[in-house]
C-alpha cells in the first residue's frame, strides 16, 4: 500500500486546491547517485519597461547586463539571457504566454509536460505557487500552469501551508509520528469521556469519529516501518505567519529551495503576481497599483517610471535571491542550482503597449541542460512555444510537438543560431547655429538612479549625454526610441570633453 | 431560583400524553393512509416512478411520516386545489379526502410542541473557523497578497475545508447530514497543527500569555496547567470537563519524566484538545437522566452563543452557566441584547443573510470584484442592520434604509446618494473595493427592501435578459416560505412557436404553463416573477415593462409597486411566518420537525400582532420550548 498520493488525482477528486496534510514528502534518495534534474518557472507580472530592461549591443559572450538585470551581476556566468523572444506585435494579459507561449493554453503547459516525465518519482509531481488571489474578471490572468486539458491548475499562496504540507506532516518522520500517536491517545481518552455520557442515538456519530482516529493510527503504523527521511526536516525553520509581499515571497523562495533539495518535487511554478497584477509595493515606498504604473506611457511621469522600475527591480532581486539560495545547497560535486533550470519570464515585453515581442526570458543553472554565461539574441523574433519546446528536449523529453506546434528553437545549449547583427548607421554630431543635429543609436543609461539620462555613441565625439526636460521627454515619448537609430535636432553644449543635449525639437527613427 | 419557563410545564404534560397516543397513530397510518396513498398516488410517486422526487413508498411507518410534515402540507394543498391526482386519473371520494384531512389535522396541525431529541452536532466549517479564532485570539489566515481586484480567501480554515452543504434547514450549520469524513479529519489535523504552532510562535506570544500570564524565558509548570485548564474549558464549551483536564495533567507529568520539554508537552495537549469531539461537536448532554428536560446551563450557553455569534461562549456566558444562573428570563434577555450589541454578532448575521437569501449565487458573476463586492454586501449589511438595530420584521421587504457605495450609486436618485461621503480613488489606483455607507432612501421611490436590491435582481439574470422564473422562485421560497421542491425529472419540452409566430416575452412563459405538470408550480412562480419585470437584467428600474402578474394567493397586481403593496398589506402574516421559521431553524441549527410547528405558529402570530422586531423574535426563539429543552432517550 502506498501513501504517495498523486497531487493531481487528489485534485481531480476535489476540484479545488486542497493541501494534502498526510502526504509523505520524503522520497527515497536516488540509488544511482546521480542528482535529479529540476525546473522552476518564476513569473513576472506586467511585462517590463524596455529601455531599462534591454541589453544594448550585446554579443553572445560579451555583453553588459541592463539596469534591471544588475541584481544578476554575481550570477552572470550562470545565466542564459534570451532576447528577441516573441513574434507577435501585441500580447494580452494571459498567464499562458509564459509557459505555453500562447495567448491561450492548448494542452499542458511546459512545466506540466516536464513534470509528467521527471516528476513521477517524487512525492509531489509538481508544485504551483503564487502570491495573489484570483482575478475573477478574467481568470486567465491568475494562472501560468495548465493541465493536459488546458485547465488551470490551482495554486497555493500561503508559505506556511506549503511548508507544513511538505515538512510538517505527522507521517513524515519518526518524531512527528511519535507526537501524533500520543495526541491521538489523548483524543481517544476525551472521546471515551464523551461516549460515557451521550445516548445511544449518538453512538454512531462517535463511532464515525473513532474510525477517523483509528485510520490515522494505522497510517502511522505503516509509515513507522518505512525508511527514515533522507534529510532532517525537523530542523527546517517554519516560516512566520503573515508578513508583507516581500516577506511572503522570500519565505516561498526559501521553501522552493528546500522542496527541491529534499527532492519533494522537481517541478515548481511560482507567480510573483497575476499577469495584470495590481499589487501595491508599499514596502518599497510605492503606493500606486503595479498595473497602473506598468502603463508608463499613458501614465507617464518620471516619478511613475522610477516607481515602476523599483517594482521591476524587486522582481529581479527575488530572482537573484533564489539563485543565491540554490547555490548555498551543495549537491553532488556542485550546487543545487547546477541541477535546476530556474526560468524567469513574463507574458509580454513592453508593458504599456502589451507587446508580444522582446518578452523577457532568462534561464539560470541547469548544467548539461542549458549553456549559461551567454546572451542569446536571435536575428529574428522567436516564438516562445518553440523555445519551451526545445527546453523540453534539453530535459530529455522527446516531444514531437508542444502546444500543437512542431517548431523548436536553437541556442539554448549551442551557438548555432542565427545571430542578431547590429544595423550600422553613420553617426555624427554637428552644430548649426543654435541647433545641434546628431545621429546614432539612442539608449537609456544603465544607471537606474538616472531614469531620464539617455546616451548616444557618436564616432569621433564619444558618448553624448541626453537629458531633456520632462515636458519634452513626455511629448516625444523618448523611451520609445531606445535601442533604435535616430536622427535628432535640439539644443546642447559641450561641457569639458562631453557633449550634453538639453532639449530635443525633432526626433526621427532612421533605420526603417 | 426564578425559573424561566413556567408556562411550559403545561405544554410538557401534554407532550407526555402525546407519546401515549403514538401507537394508535401508527395503526391509522398503516390501515388507512397507506392504502389511500397506494390507491391514488404510488403509481407515479413511489416504486418504479418517483415523479417530482416524491416517494410515498419510502414512508413506511408513522414515525417516518412525522418527519415529512412539509410533504403532507403539499398533499393536502394539491388535493384541495384539485391539482392532484391529475384529472385523467381516478379521484378520491369526498369521504376519503375527509379521512385524509382529519388524519393530517390530528397529526400535523393539532400537534403539541415538543423539543427535539438530544443530539451531537458537528460544527460547521464557519463555526469551526470562528471557534478557533475565539480560542486562539487571532485568525488563522491564509497568506496571500491583497489586491482589490482579485478574490482571495483570507481564512485558512475556509480555504482548506470543503464547504458545508446546506442541511435540511437550508443552513450550513445544520450538519446532521454531513458527518465527519477522512477529508474533514485530515483538515482538522492540518489546521490544528498550524493553529498550535502559531500560538507558540514569537509573533503570537501575547495570545499565549492571555492564557498563561507573562512568560519570561521558559514556560513554568503552573503556567502550562493554567493554559491547559482554561483552554479545555473554553474549547469544550463547559466547565464540566475535569476528567479531561486531570488526564492532561497526568500526561504532562509523565512527559516531563520522560524528558520532554514543557513547551512540547503543552503543544501536544492543545493539539489533542482541538481534535477532541468535545470541541468539534456541540450539544453535549448527559444520558443518565432520561426524558424531556431543560438543557444544561452549559449547553444553553452553547446554543445562545452559536446562534448569535457562531462561536464558543465567552467567559461571561461560561461563568453564568457555571453559577447556574444563566437560564432565567431576565438574564437571558439581557444576554441576548449584550450579544447582539457586540460586534461578534456580525459574523452570525452575515452567515444568516448569505444562506437565507442564497447570496453566494452573486459570486458567480463575471463582473469586476469591487462591483460584485458592492452588490454582495448590500443585503448582508442590511440584514445586520435589521437585526442589530432592532427593526420591525416587515422592513425586510419595506425599508427606507439601504447600504451603498459608489458602485451602487447609479441605482439610486442623486439626491439620496449625494448625502453620502465622497469616495474617490487615489492616484495610481485603478480598482478599489469600497466600504458601504448607510443611506436613507428618500427620493428613490422604487427602491427599498431586499427585493429591490440590484444584487438580488441581477443574480439570476442572463446576459441582457431577466429570468422571471428564478426571480419568482426566489421570492416564493426565501420571502414567502413556500417550498416547491425539485422540478420533476420528466419535464416536457416547452412547445416551440410555429413558423412565423412571434411570441412576446410573457407569451413564452405562458407556454411554460401549458402542461399540467409544469403549471402546478409555474402558475405560482412565473406570475410572481413577472412582478419584478420593472427591473431589467442589470437591476435598473424601467417603467415601460410588462410587470403585471399575480400572487400565488390569486391577488392580481399591475406592476412592481402593486406587488410590493400586496406583500406588505396582505401577505405580512406569511412573510413574518417565513422570517420566524428561518431564524428558528438557523438558531436551532437543525431542520424543522413537526413538533416545532406550534411553536413557530405561536411566535409568528405574536410577532404579527405586536408588530415585532428582529430582537423580539430572537428573544422569543431563545425562550421557546425547543430552544430551552431537550429530550434524552
Amino acid at each position: 500500500m502506498s501513501f504517495k498520493l498523486s497531487r493531481r488525482s487528489a485534485l481531480k477528486g476535489l476540484g479545488v486546491a486542497l493541501p494534502l496534510p498526510f502526504m509523505n514528502v520524503m522520497g527515497a534518495a536516488k540509488s544511482d547517485g546521480a542528482s535529479p534534474k529540476r525546473y522552476v518557472g518564476l513569473f513576472k507580472p506586467n511585462g517590463v519597461h524596455p529601455p531599462t530592461w534591454e541589453i544594448n549591443n550585446g554579443k553572445e559572450f560579451d555583453f553588459e547586463l541592463s539596469a534591471l538585470m544588475k541584481p544578476l551581476e554575481p550570477h552572470k556566468k550562470d545565466v542564459l539571457i534570451l532576447d528577441n523572444m516573441g513574434v507577435r506585435p501585441q500580447s494580452g494579459h494571459n498567464g499562458a504566454n509564459f509557459l505555453c507561449g500562447m495567448g491561450k493554453a492548448r494542452g499542458a503547459s511546459m512545466d506540466q509536460v516536464l513534470a509528467a516525465h521527471i516528476g513521477k518519482d517524487t512525492p509531489l509531481k509538481s508544485l504551483e505557487l503564487t502570491t495573489e488571489g484570483i482575478f475573477t474578471n478574467k481568470a486567465d490572468c491568475s494562472f501560468i500552469s495548465y493541465d493536459e486539458k488546458s485547465r488551470f491548475i490551482p495554486r497555493e499562496s500561503d508559505p506556511q501551508v506549503v511548508f507544513d504540507k511538505l515538512f510538517r506532516s505527522p507521517l513524515s518522520n519518526p518524531k512527528a509520528r511519535k507526537e501524533m500517536s500520543s495526541v491521538l491517545d489523548s483524543v481517544k481518552d476525551n472521546a471515551d469521556f464523551l461516549a460515557r455520557r451521550i445516548g445511544k442515538e449518538d453512538k454512531q456519530t462517535l463511532d464515525e469519529f473513532y474510525t477517523m482516529v483509528r485510520e490515522t493510527e494505522k497510517k502511522l503504523a505503516v509509515r513507522g516501518k518505512a525508511q527514515g527521511p533522507a534529510r532532517d526536516v525537523n530542523s527546517f525553520e517554519r516560516p512566520p505567519a503573515g508578513g508583507n509581499l516581500d516577506q511572503q515571497s522570500k519565505s516561498m523562495l526559501d521553501i522552493i529551495a528546500l522542496a527541491l533539495w529534499t527532492d519533494s518535487t522537481r517541478v515548481i511554478s511560482y507567480m510573483l503576481g497575476n499577469d495584470n497584477s495590481r499589487l501595491v509595493f508599499d514596502f518599497i515606498g510605492v503606493k500606486e497599483q503595479h498595473h497602473w504604473l506598468s502603463h508608463f506611457f499613458r501614465n507617464y511621469s518620471i516619478d511613475n517610471v522610477t516607481k515602476l522600475n523599483k517594482i521591476n527591480l524587486w522582481h529581479m532581486q527575488k530572482y537573484a535571491y533564489l539563485l543565491n539560495k540554490l547555490k548555498t545547497f551543495k549537491e553532488g560535486s556542485g550546487t543545487l542550482l547546477d541541477n535546476t533550470v530556474v526560468h524567469f519570464g513574463s507574458g509580454m515585453g513592453h508593458s504599456d503597449i502589451h507587446s508580444g515581442a522582446h518578452i523577457p526570458n532568462i534561464m539560470a543553472g541547469g548544467k548539461g541542460i542549458i549553456k549559461t554565461g551567454r546572451y542569446v539574441n536571435h536575428s529574428k523574433g522567436q516564438p516562445v512555444h518553440a523555445m519551451l519546446h526545445s527546453l523540453l528536449h534539453q530535459f530529455g523529453v522527446k516531444t514531437e510537438s508542444f502546444q500543437g506546434k512542431k517548431e523548436t528553437m536553437a541556442g539554448l545549449a549551442d551557438s548555432n543560431y542565427d545571430h542578431y547583427v547590429e544595423k550600422k548607421v553613420a553617426t555624427f554630431l554637428k552644430e548649426e547655429g543654435k541647433v545641434i543635429k546628431l545621429q546614432g543609436k539612442i539608449r537609456l543609461t544603465t544607471d537606474i538612479k538616472q531614469p531620464r539620462m539617455h546616451l548616444m555613441d557618436v564616432e569621433g565625439i564619444g558618448t553624448v549625454k541626453i537629458l531633456v526636460p520632462f515636458k519634452t521627454f513626455n511629448k516625444i515619448s523618448l523611451p520609445f526610441y531606445c535601442g533604435k537609430n535616430v536622427y535628432i535636432e535640439g539644443k546642447g553644449a559641450k561641457k569639458g570633453n562631453e557633449w550634453h543635449v538639453s532639449d530635443i525639437s525633432k526626433i526621427k527613427e532612421i533605420d526603417k | 431560583m426564578k425559573t424561566l419557563f413556567k408556562t411550559l410545564s403545561t405544554v410538557l404534560t401534554i407532550t407526555f400524553a402525546f407519546t401515549a397516543f403514538a401507537e394508535e397513530h401508527n395503526t391509522q397510518y398503516d390501515k388507512e393512509i397507506k392504502p389511500f396513498l397506494k390507491k391514488y398516488c404510488i403509481d407515479c410517486h413511489g416504486g418504479e416512478k418517483v415523479k417530482g422526487h416524491v416517494n410515498f413508498k419510502a414512508i413506511g411507518n408513522m414515525s417516518q411520516a412525522y418527519k415529512k410534515h412539509d410533504l403532507w402540507d403539499s398533499v393536502v394543498e394539491v388535493m384541495k386545489d384539485q391539482d392532484m391526482p391529475p384529472e385523467e386519473e381516478k379521484q378520491p371520494s369526498e369521504e376519503e379526502k375527509a379521512m385524509f384531512g382529519v388524519w393530517y389535522k390530528k397529526n400535523f396541525l393539532d400537534i403539541k410542541a415538543k423539543p427535539a431529541n438530544a443530539k451531537l452536532r458537528r460544527l460547521s466549517t464557519e463555526e469551526y473557523r470562528n471557534s478557533l479564532r475565539s480560542l486562539l485570539g487571532f485568525d488563522l489566515k491564509a497568506a496571500v497578497s491583497d489586491t482589490p481586484e482579485t478574490v482571495q480567501e483570507h481564512s485558512l480554515v475556509i480555504k482548506m475545508m470543503p464547504p458545508d452543504p446546506p442541511g435540511e434547514s437550508g443552513f450550513g450549520n445544520d450538519t446532521s447530514k454531513a458527518p465527519i469524513t477522512t477529508t474533514l479529519w485530515e483538515k482538522y489535523n492540518f489546521l490544528t497543527n498550524s493553529a498550535v504552532s502559531n500560538l507558540f510562535s514569537e509573533k503570537y506570544k501575547t495570545y499565549l500569555e492571555a492564557y498563561t500570564g507573562p512568560i519570561n524565558g521558559d514556560l513554568t509548570e503552573t503556567q502550562v496547567k493554567k493554559l491547559v485548564t482554561k483552554f479545555t474549558m473554553r474549547a469544550f464549551k463547559t466547565i464540566d470537563c475535569n476528567d479531561s483536564i486531570e488526564k492532561s495533567f497526568s500526561r504532562l507529568k509523565s512527559d516531563l519524566k520522560s524528558g520532554m520539554s514543557l513547551r512540547d508537552s503543552a503543544q501536544k495537549e492543545l493539539k489533542s484538545i482541538l481534535l477532541s469531539p468535545q470541541f468539534l461537536y456541540n450539544g453535549h448532554y448527559d444520558s443518565s437522566k432520561k426524558g424531556t428536560q431543560l438543557v444544561k446551563n452549559s449547553e444553553y450557553a452553547q446554543r445562545l452563543s452559536y446562534f448569535l455569534w457562531g462561536t464558543i461562549p465567552d467567559d461571561e456566558l461560561l461563568k453564568l452557566a457555571q453559577s447556574g444562573k444563566l437560564m432565567s428570563k431576565e438574564t437571558v434577555l439581557a444576554q441576548v441584547d449584550r450579544m447582539l450589541d457586540d460586534e461578534r454578532s456580525k459574523i452570525s448575521t452575515e452567515i444568516l443573510a448569505r444562506q437565507w437569501f442564497a447570496l453566494d449565487e452573486m459570486k458567480k458573476s463575471k463582473q469586476k470584484w469591487p462591483t460584485v463586492h458592492a452588490l454582495y454586501y448590500q443585503p448582508i449589511h442590511f440584514v445586520d442592520y435589521l437585526i442589530r438595530e432592532d427593526r420591525p420584521l416587515m422592513e425586510l421587504v419595506d425599508s427606507k434604509v439601504t447600504f451603498a457605495n459608489n458602485h451602487l450609486n447609479s441605482y439610486y436618485n442623486r439626491k439620496d446618494t449625494s448625502k453620502a461621503p465622497r469616495q474617490s480613488k487615489p492616484k495610481g489606483t485603478e480598482v478599489l473595493v469600497l466600504p458601504h455607507y448607510k443611506m436613507a432612501i428618500e427620493n428613490t421611490p422604487e427602491r427599498g427592501g431586499i427585493l429591490t436590491m440590484p444584487g438580488i435582481l441581477t443574480m439570476y439574470s442572463g446576459k441582457g435578459r431577466t429570468s422571471p422564473i428564478l426571480r419568482g422562485l426566489w421570492v416564493l421560497e426565501r420571502i414567502m416560505g413556500d417550498e416547491l421542491g425539485e422540478p420533476p425529472m420528466d419535464v416536457p419540452p416547452i412547445p416551440q412557436p410555429k413558423k412565423g409566430e412571434k411570441l412576446s416575452f410573457r407569451q413564452i412563459f405562458e407556454r411554460h404553463q401549458a402542461s399540467k405538470s409544469c403549471s402546478i408550480c409555474h402558475s405560482k412562480i412565473d406570475p410572481l416573477g413577472f412582478g419584478l419585470e420593472n427591473f431589467d437584467s442589470k437591476g435598473k428600474f424601467r417603467t415601460k415593462a410588462d410587470s403585471a402578474g399575480q400572487t400565488p394567493g390569486g391577488d392580481k397586481f399591475d406592476d412592481f409597486p402593486g406587488l410590493k403593496k400586496l406583500l406588505i398589506k396582505k401577505y405580512d402574516d406569511q412573510i413574518i411566518h417565513t422570517i420566524t421559521e428561518k431564524l428558528f431553524v438557523y438558531g436551532m441549527a437543525r431542520g424543522l420537525e413537526a413538533h416545532d410547528r406550534p411553536v413557530i405558529d405561536k411566535i409568528s402570530k405574536k410577532m404579527l400582532e405586536q408588530k415585532g422586531t428582529y430582537r423580539d423574535l430572537i428573544k422569543e426563539i431563545v425562550l421557546s420550548l425547543p430552544f430551552t429543552h431537550t429530550v434524552v432517550q
